[in-house]
């Protein structure tokens, strides 16, 4: 350890290709869907026929909408089918821990972690507290899209169907589904902006932006400032055992 | 039930009346009178630059002014303004104002609708607006119609349902909150609108459309649309109990959900942007 520090930068790969790859499908996706839904909700205001007409007139807004939920349900299903590979794969390790102590799963630490970081912003403890791989932040934000990518699929699905909805469910599901699937929406791009950019974009630490979901990599100083925890343990593992497991995060070149 | 169901449909505002005889022709006294009728541009000599606003029955205005723009746009123009208006049209007077004094006027039309639109006049008479008791609702051609206007042939689905939304205001809101109403309003005239389902002439109470009629209509895009789908479908129809509870559940989530969670997370970066810029400014000190 006390080695690396000699050394110039050194970057760890904090998202692999495929996640970046996903990524970037989901953000395509997301953009295509906000604005040709939105632009249907709000289908009696000048601004959505205008943007409507440009993309290609009504026909077109709706194909849009559903290619692109098309992307971002595949984007969803090839990611936790490789979850589960890589859960399989892995069972024995993975069974003989806590589920809570794996990397996006809730532990009493999170809740720990968001009121220490309260009050570190309130300016009453000098130091954030130590964050492992992800922090609450991360978690909030990944659990927030498995939350919205439900509840926009299942309502999404039935208003593509209606007829068939309407013969197996009562006729209020569709209803519901019509209410849900706007305000959901509504919901999703509100948060996706105060949560996601202002901390991916605006927040002065990464200002103009963070790189990640771009390079993958994070660096030395980057890492250990804010995932300290995740800093140590890879400088362990290193320490003792020589090589590592493709599924987390390692050094890179 | 049926009367539940019956009821909101007659609550028709006094507005209907026509609310489109926006250019019928005057024939209160001191006016050209009883002389005959000479060319259609005699009569425009007077009917359209005249700024008369006359009072009809039911509080409405008519102005006496005709567009000649939208005149010549209309079918009937090539019959000219005697076809309908007869050789005599200021005829004796009596106040229009006055029901009785509107009915004269009516009646002195030479030629009703229903010699060139029979099965129009026939669908129309068995239709819920003709049948009904109240005396709001449109019980002539012209309470939706303007015969001095282009025909609906030559109008968007948007301008036919302005003729609906005069006095079913509440379900034309309804409507365009539906995904049919967004559509159209994005330009699909595919999209179903109230005469899809209601009917043109024979205007259909909702009670009135079965199932199976409501389905046809749906069939004509939706493929799959069958009878069992649609019954006991609601769109601007009084709902039962559960669907209600359903509806205020899914809206209450979210008037809980979304406030709690926008405030939260402004609250939380804006502490977080304010220690970041102090620490920040602490650091530049310390290096200065």
């Amino acid at each position: 350890m006390k080695t690396q520090e000699t050394r110039p930068v050194k970057y760890f790969v904090r998202m692999t290709l495929s996640q970046r790859i996903q990524h970037l499908l989901l953000m395509i996706s997301f953009i295509l869907l906000a604005v040709t839904g939105f632009a249907l909700r709000y289908a009696d205001t000048a601004w959505a026929q205008w943007l409507v007409r440009a993309m290609g007139g009504y026909e077109a807004r709706a194909h849009i909408h559903r290619g692109a939920a098309g992307i971002m349900m595949l984007v969803t299903l090839y990611h936790f089918a490789s979850l589960g590979v890589g859960a399989f794969i892995h069972r024995r390790r993975i069974l003989s821990q806590k589920i809570s102590s794996l990397p996006l799963m809730w532990s009493m630490k999170d809740w720990h972690d968001f009121k220490l970081t309260i009050l570190y912003y309130l300016g009453r403890t000098p130091e954030p507290p130590k964050y492992g791989k992800y922090s609450y932040v991360e978690k909030v934000e990944y659990w927030s899209f498995v939350w919205g990518i439900a509840v926009m699929g299942v309502s999404g699905i039935i208003l593509s169907v209606p007829f068939k909805a309407l013969e197996i469910f009562p006729k209020w599901v569709v209803k519901v589904s019509f209410i849900v699937h706007s305000y959901e929406a509504a919901l999703a791009v509100m948060a996706i902006v105060i949560w996601h950019l202002y901390t991916v974009h605006f927040a002065p630490d990464v200002f103009p932006m963070n790189r990640v979901w771009i390079t993958g990599k994070i660096s030395e100083d980057e890492l250990k400032e804010r995932h300290p925890l995740e800093y140590e343990r890879l400088m362990q593992k290193t320490e003792g055992l020589e090589g590592s497991e493709a599924t987390d995060t390692v050094p890179s070149r | 039930m049926e009367m539940i169901l019956r009821k909101p449909l007659f609550i028709i505002p006094v507005s209907a009346l026509c609310l489109f005889l926006s250019a019928a022709p005057s024939f209160a006294q001191g006016m050209p009178g009883l002389q005959d009728i000479g060319s259609e541009t005699d009569c425009f000599s007077c009917h359209a630059s005249q700024d008369t606003v006359k009072d009809i029955p039911g509080g409405k205005k008519i102005s006496l002014d005709l567009d000649q723009g939208k005149w010549k746009g209309s079918k009937h123009s090539s019959l000219g303004c005697s076809a309908c208006h007869g050789d005599k049209p200021h005829p004796p007077s009596e106040d229009v104002s006055t029901p009785g004094g509107w009915k004269s006027f009516m009646d002195s039309l030479q030629m009703g609708c229903a010699g060139c639109h029979p099965d129009a006049a026939e669908s129309f008479g068995k239709s819920a607006h003709a049948l009904s008791c109240s005396p709001d609702a449109p019980k002539s051609c012209t309470s939706c119609h303007d015969p001095h206007e282009p025909g609906p042939s030559r109008k968007t689905k948007k301008e036919l349902i302005a003729r609906c939304s005069g006095c079913h205001e509440q379900p034309t809101k309804s409507y365009f909150l539906s995904v049919h109403g967004q559509n159209l309003a994005l330009g699909n005239e595919k999209s179903a609108t109230c005469f899809d389902c209601h009917d043109y002439h024979g205007v259909k109470a909702v009670e009135s459309v079965s199932s199976k009629e409501l389905a046809e209509g749906c069939s004509k895009c939706h493929e799959n649309a069958s009878a069992k789908a649609v019954d006991g479908w609601f769109s601007h129809t009084p709902i039962t109990s559960v669907q209600k509870i359903m509806l205020n559940l899914a809206n209450l989530f979210y008037f809980i959900v979304i406030p709690f969670t926008i405030v939260g997370m402004v609250a939380h970066q804006v502490m977080k942007h304010r220690r970041m810029v102090e620490v920040r400014n602490i650091e530049r000190e310390g290096k200065q």
